[in-house]
């Protein structure tokens, strides 16, 4: 990345019920995504010492059938309070959903970089 | 495939799960149990890592393989107000007693009571005078239709634009002994059954098409499946046709509306 800086994109499958890491930036943070039919649970997690803060900014609509057309997104600014300078980011998540065969398609990407001086 | 169940305290999953996702790409399956412990299952052969993980209890054994099969095992428990259980048939029974909706969980969009439109609409449910006919409109696997039938509403009607749900509500109605006559179709398109309690959890276009068409004999509705900002026009609606707000849940921008004559 110009100016340097880190980013990270994964997409997963995931089956109906089951609770999967979609983004996982080690030793900073995890995203983890639960489809249960019609619902969608999102779980954040610090996994610095330094908690890393994450602060929704945008939630699509969720509806029972995300197609490609219409996908599911929420954003996220991140922040990892660090001296010097903290670390700030946005990460993103986008789910479709094929509820007749119990998956959820996600796609996930952080983008990171150090705060300017 | 094997089946790997852990047992743990509450408040020890998400350290364990810090050290198990980057593990298990294809994910954990989890749930509450009672006394603030937890469950966390996977399939596959368990990493060498779980050995130094603060784990109660471990049990493995060998299951059929298949996604069903994986869904059919996480379960469900839903208590409603203490005074009705939702549940799947691989969880514990419920204390003699209370009533139980038992509902086999499954791929596919058929509400198990556990969305919380469900369960907002049963908690309204438990607070009217059973007796008469009921009608469950969108009525999913047939949860709400269930329960009612099981606190004394007779005859109890399902109707779902979807065929599946439809063959839901007649599986799981049979496995819980009582009667639901299910029926297929669009409530855009035909009125609602003519029933004394009505409980629906649809869209608001849906809704938007049954409050004018409501027979005369119903006296209650339990209007869901919308959300807060859509609540106005839900209680307009309805008052439309006679029916006056009488209680409302919300929950995570979900609202269930008791109205009545």
């Amino acid at each position: 990345m110009t100016g340097g800086g880190l980013a990270i994109s994964c997409h997963k499958l995931v089956e109906d019920a089951a609770r999967a890491t979609v983004l996982l930036v080690p030793g900073l943070m995890r995203l983890d995504a639960r489809p249960v039919q019609d619902t969608l649970q999102v779980m954040t997690r610090s996994l610095h010492p330094r908690l890393v803060r994450w602060s929704l900014l945008n939630e699509g609509e969720l509806r029972e059938y995300n197609s490609a057309d219409d996908p599911f997104r929420m954003t996220w600014a991140v922040e990892l309070p660090l001296e010097p300078r903290s670390i700030l980011g946005r990460v993103s998540l986008t789910m479709t959903a094929d509820l007749e065969h119990g998956l959820a398609h996600f796609v996930a990407q952080a983008v990171l970089r150090e705060a300017s001086a | 495939m094997k089946r790997v169940a852990l047992r743990l305290l509450g408040d020890a999953v998400e350290d364990v799960l810090d050290v198990l996702m980057p593990l298990l790409p294809q994910g954990v399956y989890q749930r509450e149990l009672a006394d603030g412990r937890a469950e966390v299952a996977f399939y596959g052969e368990a990493p060498p890592e779980l050995d130094a993980l603060p784990v109660l209890a471990r049990e493995e054994e060998e299951v059929p393989d298949g996604r069903e099969e994986r869904r059919r095992r996480v379960g469900q428990v839903w208590e409603i107000a203490g005074r009705l259980r939702v549940r799947a048939p691989t969880d514990p029974p419920a204390v003699p007693g209370v009533p139980e909706v038992v509902v086999e969980p499954t791929i596919g969009g058929f509400g198990s009571g556990a969305h919380p439109t469900t369960r907002m609409t049963l908690e309204l449910l438990l607070g009217l005078e059973p007796g008469g006919g009921f009608a469950d409109l969108g009525c999913g696997g047939g949860v709400v239709a269930i329960a009612a039938a099981k606190l004394g509403w007779e005859p109890v009607f399902g109707v779902d634009v979807e065929g599946r749900a439809v063959e839901a509500t007649r599986h799981n109605a049979a496995s819980n002994d009582v009667e639901v006559h299910a029926v297929q179709a669009d409530l855009r398109e035909v009125p609602p059954p003519p029933a004394g309690t009505l409980a629906g959890n649809m869209p608001l276009s849906v809704h938007e098409r049954v409050a004018p068409a409501l027979d005369p004999m119903t006296r209650h509705v339990i209007a869901s499946g919308i959300v807060n900002d859509s609540a106005a026009a839900i209680v307009a609606l309805y008052g439309a046709a006679g029916l006056g707000e009488r209680a409302r849940r919300s929950e995570k921008g979900w609202v269930a509306i008791w109205l009545a004559r």
